[in-house]
């Protein structure tokens, strides 16, 4: 670590530095002592000075046991400014738990996370959300947890999210709805649902080899609750949902929570050794258990889900654009039907696949079958977005007419309504409306498009069911009548399978892979 | 490289055993006592005492004596080693030292090549200097990232060895050392105010009047 102010130097009249305590984002943090004997520590702020200034203004006088105080801001001679700080004389918690690898014993876990509570309760009772909950930031001095770096912090408005995109928080702790802009103090309880994951593991629930990976598993991956205790696991669950809305809606609520599930396990014990109160004071004392239901269960997995919705219609656009720059001579149109269709059945696939429980193979034919009749409602979709009418029961009434094969010209198209569009195809002897079906209804029942969008598939993206899947398409054509734009369906098919393994969270296998270190801990 | 050794007179010995502050960037502050014996008792007595808490303890509470055998804890007032009462003990690495009813030390002994200890503070009382534990040095400071280093950094990939020499104090570093801006082989001085930085380690020796 190279730090600019040398042991001994007084940048700051009355304040002697001593040594260098860490180097942080926002500028380096010394160890002072003053011309009295009061220890500080000392940070010398030399960037994002305007997010710094302001939130420190609103927390220059906050006062709770938990939280590290902050005593004044200074300016030296040279213009500098240096944020003057109660010096903490424990450890970070990143540094107690790198010598706990699997993770601390429940009950001193839950200790800690009730002092982390009481602190993020202060915050947010002040209105304001520290936006950068991590381990370094975390200290345990004499027992007691100390919440420090609150400098980042912001003032909540008085609408219920306001908006704020600079970069916030240390992206392993960081709640998927940071990347849309749109956040409030949710993102501090799902940040203590990271905590509490890490302390009672060891590590945290998603790691990467980038920032761009691991806040992609924020966004889409469901956390592996398996290493951690049972009671926990639908608190942790709860907090790490990635809807806010759907997390505890206040940290004093969580804080409960996992006094409970300590108190539950003490519960013996404590009665046998006279009554000690396990909740920790401060908190109403009411104890609640929160079970897991299935709509629990059944909300988490609508969050993944729309996460993949939406990644899935990203990679389609990807994926069309691509495509239009290989084949620049294909009109606009073309691109528009393929990127439509490709979307259409990519969510077609991927919504029965996500709800379905993983694993239980016995009901495959009955999943061929819905998906079958999902392929249906894509070909539907397919034939409107060639033009046709839809077989709405309040359309006009038709005329049941059996035309000549369109002749390619869409300005000749028969406009009348959709029965009166049932062509008989050039090399098939069915309507249009039968051939769209058809195809789209085999395509889906005779793969197993679920098994791309697992979690423990073999690997990220997979040959072998796009293979599959432009095979049995190309086979299939001959149903759709050549007069049409062939190309479409059986290249939205093939981009399926693609934009279904792309979006849909893979796990690797080994697992084990140490931490990225993104920032530096500060003090 | 190090200045001619001069034979140590009544006044510098006095100088040479002087107590420094020990400074290291991003690791922490350490209080170096030189002497073979150092005495522990309360910040506020009027004899200052090498080794200054603010607990509730005695003005001199206790004496620690280093010999050829290791080092001895001479008990003045009341002195738990390990839960129990000792007027006079050989301390062994690991020991818990008890003064009066709260404040607890624990001796370590933690390069077996060399006989300097040092003493943390475990009970969450404060030293009178803002230092995080004493190091008791007899003829060398072992800094590097063994777990059989007197002060660990995690970071490093070789020791900083500090030693005693004739003239003072000395620094050994496979490499290029600066120490007040000055560049040094392996080896260089380190007296009273000096600041020494290699790539890996920046620190500082301060004296304590």
């Amino acid at each position: 670590m190279k730090f600019t102010y040398k042991s001994g130097q007084q940048p700051l009249p009355g304040y002697s530095l001593k040594r260098g305590i860490g180097l942080g984002g926002f500028g380096e943090v010394y160890f002072a002592v003053t011309d009295g004997g009061k220890e500080v520590a000392l940070k010398w702020i030399r960037s994002h000075l305007d997010i710094e200034l302001r939130g420190v203004q609103q927390c220059l006088n906050l006062k709770h046991p938990n939280l590290v105080h902050l005593y004044d801001v200074r300016t030296d001679n040279q213009g500098y400014t240096w944020l003057v700080m109660e010096y903490v004389a424990g450890e970070p918690l990143s540094t107690i738990l790198a010598r706990h690898p699997n993770g601390v014993a429940p009950e001193l876990a839950a200790q800690w996370f009730a002092g982390l509570a009481q602190a993020i309760h202060c915050l947010h009772e002040h209105g304001i959300v520290h936006r950068d909950l991590k381990p370094g930031n975390i200290f345990l001095e004499n027992g007691l947890i100390k919440v420090g770096d609150y400098g980042l912090c912001k003032h909540i408005a008085d609408s219920n999210n306001a908006g704020m995109t600079k970069d916030v928080g240390t992206v392993h702790y960081m709640a998927p709805e940071i990347s849309t802009g749109n956040y409030n103090r949710q993102i501090d309880i799902y940040a203590a649902g990271v905590l509490l994951y890490e302390m009672l593991t060891g590590h945290v629930p998603f790691e990467g080899e980038s920032a761009g990976e691991i806040l992609m598993k924020h966004l889409t991956a469901p956390p592996d609750l398996t290493k951690v205790p049972k009671d926990f696991v639908p608190i942790v669950a709860k907090a790490l949902t990635k809807n806010p809305a759907h997390r505890y809606q206040t940290i004093t609520e969580m804080a409960r929570a996992v006094a409970a599930v300590v108190s539950v396990k003490q519960a013996v014990p404590t009665m046998l050794a006279g009554n000690r109160d396990p909740i920790p004071p401060g908190l109403e004392q009411v104890p609640m258990v929160i079970p897991v239901t299935p709509t629990m269960i059944l909300q988490q997995r609508w969050s993944e889900l729309s996460g993949i919705l939406l990644w899935s219609v990203v990679a389609s656009a990807i994926l069309a654009v691509g495509w239009s720059l290989i084949f620049s001579a294909w009109p606009f149109p073309h691109l528009a039907s393929i990127f439509f269709l490709t979307v259409a059945a990519s969510w077609a696939v991927v919504i029965p696949s996500k709800l379905w429980v993983p694993g239980s193979e016995d009901d495959s034919w009955t999943r061929r079958l819905i998906l079958m009749s999902l392929g249906f409602a894509v070909a539907i979709l397919g034939l409107w977005i060639e033009g046709y009418e839809l077989p709405l029961p309040w359309a006009t009434p038709a005329r049941v007419e059996v035309l000549q094969p369109w002749p390619g010209d869409p300005d000749v198209r028969p406009a009348d309504s959709w029965v009166g569009k049932l062509y008989r195809s050039e090399n098939t002897s069915m309507p249009v409306l039968a051939c769209y079906l058809s195809y789209f209804g085999l395509m889906f029942l005779i793969l197993r498009w679920w098994k791309a969008t697992e979690v423990n598939r073999p690997g990220r993206v997979m040959t072998k069911p796009i293979v599959a899947a432009a095979f049995w398409g190309y086979l299939l054509l001959f149903l759709l009548p050549s007069v049409h734009h062939r190309e479409i369906a059986f290249l939205s098919v093939v981009m399926t399978s693609v934009v279904c393994q792309v979006t849909c969270p893979w796990k690797e296998k080994t697992s084990a892979r140490g931490k990225k270190k993104l920032r530096l801990a500060t003090a | 490289m190090i200045n001619e050794p001069t034979a140590p007179t009544p006044e510098n010995l006095q100088d040479l055993l002087a107590p420094y502050a020990l400074w290291i960037d991003g690791v922490g502050g350490y209080l170096v006592c030189l002497s073979h014996r150092v005495t522990i008792g309360q910040a506020q007595g009027e004899t200052p005492v090498d080794i200054a808490l603010i607990a509730d303890v005695s003005r001199h509470h206790a004496t620690i004596q280093r010999d050829t055998e290791g080092y001895f804890l001479e008990a003045s007032r009341k002195v738990l080693i390990n839960a129990n009462a000792m007027d006079k003990a050989l301390l062994r690495s690991g020991d818990r030292i008890t003064l009066g009813a709260s404040c607890q030390l624990q001796f370590w002994q933690p390069v077996p090549a060399s006989t300097s200890a040092r003493l943390d503070m475990v009970s969450g009382h404060r030293f009178a200097q803002p230092v995080q534990a004493v190091l008791l040095m007899a003829d060398t400071l072992v800094i590097g990232p063994a777990a059989q280093s007197h002060v660990i950094v995690a970071d490093m990939t070789q020791p900083l060895i500090l030693f005693r020499t004739k003239a003072g104090l000395s620094a050994r570093w496979s490499g290029t050392l600066q120490i007040n801006g000055k560049s040094f082989q392996e080896r260089g001085p380190l007296e009273a105010g000096a600041r020494l930085a290699n790539e890996q380690i920046t620190l500082a020796l301060e004296r304590i009047s």
